[in-house]
């Protein structure tokens, strides 16, 4: 009787692990936002990536006599900066820019962060306080102090703004993968594998992580909105993308002095940012009502 | 003996993606002063929900609905399907008080027990801090607390899930309610624990003439306490008669079923070998069988018969009443 | 309660330990380490600088340095600028108040703010109210502080002239009304990331709280609704939230180094975001050790206030 009971159990949790069942899409499908927030961001990165090839202006071309033309003057959509570039074809570059890093950023922070849950979660005791000590300690530190000081003491570079990002926003992804790791732990199919001599990382890779790629997914992309963000942030403080290569962030460095004579050199980049991060939160929000129901949180 | 409390003909349904699902249909019975009436039936039969309907507890329409009378007898009758909230909000806790299942998370883990059972007594009352407390601490002793004034101090999560449920009791009897409503208040309990409580509520019933409306799955406590007994199956009532009859002479056979789980009223009701447990589940309520909610289950089940309706509440005489097309046949077969 | 206190005191300083081996470790990440101040300095040669890492004992172990500069970061004594030689810790605590100022205001204006959208949607659950609220606070949050505080400068100031674009006082006119009105636009705009979150956590601690048994208890006494809207429901819902200010410390700190620098405003991040741009590297880091020791006591403040307001709280 008790065998079944667990029987069962263990077969619904390996089945919540194909994270993409019929019934999870349709959810997601049905939820209204998530599918606004993939139309916005594939309508962004469309436009990020054939829009130079559209635009008359390339990003880095200076026309002097035209600086600080409002948008829809002439062949300039968005209008120009203070040096009279096409603000529609930098817009655009630093699309790319700022997107790529973020993706990246996410990318990298979601592997670190997984790895070390997966670790700290599944050897508990000492290594996993160890782990998770450090990784609070890590989260004691504001982001953006810490993103700056780093990116104030090594070079920096597109590259080194994306490994920065990543070293510094992993820590809410291990934290979720340990707690879902330590209650999967100890049940069935994992002494079952344990007893049958399967190694420690087989377990852990095949056996734990497939169960918890909702939750990853789902905090991966919210991850994505946020290394967006601080991208933007340190960018904008002049620590981050350095020019002339654009990002969304280093395009508003300059906007605050136009302010007052050209507002929509401020406008328009924070406007690209809002409508990027809010399309991925969108998605965010509804992936995890599509796969992990538990949880009602930001 | 006065009646308290009259329900007539109440439905009971919630809606559910844009449909409306009846999960108790066509209910009646009286309360008496001093009198205690069990409704007895598995999970999902809608006792619960009865007790919650009376109590104005469910959430409020679209979300449900409900219909037919519940009829509270005082100096005047008033239907408390018709009360608006305002006034059921005078009914609850001082005419009508209810006690739960879950002593454990029934009182709120913040406030001391002191002031859930002072608050109770103000909200009704006009009365002084001073002189709340003195009452709570009479409660308390009452309900059969030692050391009375100290435990007013004390929180929740200091006590045993016997004395909370001590405590329920004492919040439920703070105003003297002419109606408790006891919703298996002994299920979560320790079997010594819960003799005791049992005792502890009839003891008080003596004292107080209140009527009682006893919720419970278990009919070895109908037995210790009821005077007259009820079993719901799937929203409607299959059985009602005295606590005596019912268990003396079962006539559905979803009552045998029941009580067959109780070793010690084997004897009673029930011939030897006549013992079975119930295979199946309660069905769906939005998906009811035709006819005999009770016939999928049914080892008497005739096909042609119990699988058309009308099936009615019929006598059996001395106000015995049962649901079932075949009670007569069974009847003679068992007697 | 007291062991619960005690247990809490030791994590946190457990954490402490950790947090300075991390600052300690990107002490060293700085281009020279510890020597780059002198190496900066004109003239300095290779000998001196070499006398002079012999001198502050940079030749020593990495442990026992770490230790010197552990004991130095525990008695205060966190270094001196090099920009003008004042001790690091007196500068930080001279902008630290212009700090609590934005923060707190934009705390209270928060917590204010998002708990009553909390609640109402709580309360209110699938109503329009709720679905607004719910999308606002997504969009909300997906907004960067710096251009929020960008477009209220270019509204508030530019446009319509009712606000200061920034600082903290005018000149000659120090009064409270004149600080009121320099505080209104950067702790709103602080508040706005922080009003999501909290009007988002609320609701679901509400939604948590309001199915309970104890809540049905309370309406089967027969409370008014709002007594026991207030006296049962928020009264337990909002006891994780106290949890939920102190772990928000650290992005409530990170948006008050972006809105300092947007309005001007002379806390702790303006001075960090001045002394990067002077390489002033002991300031740096006494900054990012100070901001991780205030969200370190911050979040024991909070432990101990949720052991004081809930009677449950034992030791796990």
């Amino acid at each position: 009787m008790m065998t079944t009971a667990n029987d069962v159990s263990t077969k619904s949790n390996r089945k919540q692990g194909r994270w993409m069942s019929s019934r999870g899409v349709r959810r997601f499908v049905s939820h209204r936002l998530a599918i606004t927030g993939l139309l916005m961001i594939s309508a962004v990165a469309l436009l990020c990536i054939v829009g130079p090839w559209l635009l008359p202006h390339g990003m880095l071309e200076i026309n002097i006599i035209d600086r600080f033309k409002p948008p829809g003057t002439d062949d300039y959509v968005l209008g120009t900066d203070e040096l009279g570039r096409d603000l529609a074809a930098r817009l655009f570059m630093a699309g790319r820019v700022s997107l790529i890093v973020g993706v990246a950023a996410m990318i990298l922070s979601t592997l670190i962060g997984t790895v070390i849950g997966l670790v700290a979660g599944y050897f508990g005791k000492v290594i996993g306080t160890v782990l998770m000590r450090f990784t609070d300690s890590v989260l004691c530190f504001p982001q953006i102090f810490l993103l700056l000081t780093l990116a104030a003491f090594l070079e920096p570079s597109a590259l080194m703004i994306t490994l920065i990002i990543a070293a510094t926003s992993w820590m809410e992804i291990a934290r979720i993968v340990s707690a879902e790791i330590r209650s999967l732990r100890e049940r069935d199919f994992v002494t079952a594998s344990r007893i049958s001599g399967a190694s420690h990382s087989w377990i852990m890779f095949r056996e734990l992580l497939p169960n918890i790629v909702g939750p990853i997914i789902v905090a991966a992309t919210l991850t994505v909105a946020r290394a967006i963000l601080t991208e933007a942030y340190v960018s904008f403080l002049g620590y981050g993308i350095q020019p002339p290569l654009p990002s969304w962030g280093n395009m508003l460095n300059n906007a605050q002095q136009y302010l007052d004579t050209a507002p929509w050199l401020a406008l328009v980049p924070g406007v690209a940012i809002t409508i990027a991060v809010t399309s991925f939160n969108f998605i965010g929000d509804g992936l995890r009502d599509a796969l992990d129901a538990r949880s009602d949180m930001p | 003996m006065t009646t308290v409390l009259t329900v007539e003909d109440l439905s009971i349904g919630f809606r559910s993606e844009g449909k409306v699902v009846t999960v108790v249909r066509g209910v009646n019975f009286k309360l008496e002063a001093g009198q205690t009436l069990a409704l007895v039936g598995e999970s999902g039969s809608g006792k619960s929900v009865t007790s919650l309907g009376i109590m104005g507890l469910l959430p409020p329409p679209p979300q449900s609905r409900t219909d037919g009378r519940i009829i509270l007898h005082g100096d005047q009758d008033t239907d408390l399907l018709t009360l608006p909230e305002a006034g059921m909000r005078r009914v609850r806790g001082d005419r009508i008080a209810m006690i739960f299942q879950e002593p454990l998370t029934s009182l709120n883990p913040v406030h001391t027990v002191g002031a859930q059972i002072v608050e109770a007594i103000r909200s009704h009352r006009r009365m002084t801090r001073k002189a709340a407390r003195a009452r709570a601490i009479d409660l308390i002793e009452q309900v059969g607390i030692p050391d009375a004034a100290a435990r007013l101090g004390s929180y929740p999560h200091e006590l045993s899930g016997g004395m909370r449920q001590r405590i329920m009791i004492a919040i439920a009897l703070a105003l003297e309610p002419d109606i408790l409503i006891a919703d298996e208040p002994t299920t979560a309990l320790d079997v010594t624990v819960q003799a005791q409580i049992i005792d502890l509520l009839r003891r008080l019933q003596a004292d107080t003439g209140m009527a009682m409306l006893f919720i419970t799955h278990d009919f070895g406590v109908v037995a210790d306490v009821a005077d007259r007994t009820i079993v719901m199956y799937a929203g409607e009532m299959v059985e009602e008669g005295s606590t005596d009859t019912v268990l003396g002479r079962p006539l559905m056979p979803y009552t045998r079923g029941l009580m067959s789980a109780v070793p010690k009223l084997q004897t009673a009701g029930l011939k030897q070998g006549e013992l079975q447990t119930i295979d199946g589940f309660v069905p769906d309520p939005a998906n009811l069988p035709t006819g005999c909610s009770f016939h999928p289950r049914c080892r008497h089940m005739r096909e042609g018969l119990c699988d058309v309706p009308p099936v009615p509440l019929e006598d059996a005489g001395d106000r015995h009443m049962v649901r079932c097309k075949r009670w007569q046949d069974l009847a003679e077969a068992s007697g | 309660m007291l062991r619960f206190i005690l247990h809490r005191f030791g994590h946190s300083l457990l954490l402490l330990f950790l947090v300075s081996i991390l600052g300690f470790t990107i002490l060293h990440l700085a281009p020279g380490g510890p020597l780059s101040q002198f190496a900066l300095s004109p003239g300095m040669t290779q000998a001196e600088l070499h006398k002079i890492a012999e001198r502050m004992g940079l030749n020593r172990p990495l442990p026992v340095q770490w230790f010197d500069w552990f004991t130095g970061l525990v008695i205060g004594d966190w270094g001196h600028s090099f920009r003008d030689g004042r001790a690091v810790l007196d500068i930080i605590m001279g902008h630290l108040f212009a700090t609590l100022l934005l923060v707190i205001s934009s705390t209270i204006l928060s917590v204010g703010l998002g708990t009553l959208v909390g609640v109402l949607g709580a309360t209110r659950r699938y109503s329009a109210f709720d679905y607004l609220a719910t999308v606002g606070a997504m969009i909300a949050l997906s907004i960067p502080t710096f251009w929020f505080g960008l477009v209220a400068i270019y509204v508030f100031s530019l446009k319509l002239g009712w606000l200061p674009s920034g600082n903290m006082y005018s000149i000659g006119d120090e009064s409270v009304l004149d600080y009121a009105r320099h505080l209104i636009m950067p702790s709103c705009v602080l508040a706005l990331v922080q009003v999501a979150i909290w009007s988002r956590y609320m609701r679901s601690s509400m939604l948590d709280v309001i199915d309970q048994d104890f809540v049905r208890t309370a309406r089967a006494k027969g409370l008014a609704r709002s007594r026991v809207l207030y006296a049962h429901i928020l009264r337990n819902a909002l006891i994780p939230m106290i949890t939920l200010l102190g772990i928000q410390l650290p992005t409530l700190l990170s948006g008050a180094l972006v809105t300092e620098t947007v309005f001007t405003w002379p806390g702790i991040g303006r001075l960090f975001l001045d002394s990067l741009g002077y390489n002033d590297y002991p300031v740096i880091m006494g900054v990012l050790m100070f901001t991780a020791i205030f969200v370190l006591l911050g979040n024991l403040i909070a432990d101990i206030l949720v052991a004081s307001v809930d009677p449950r709280v034992r030791l796990e």
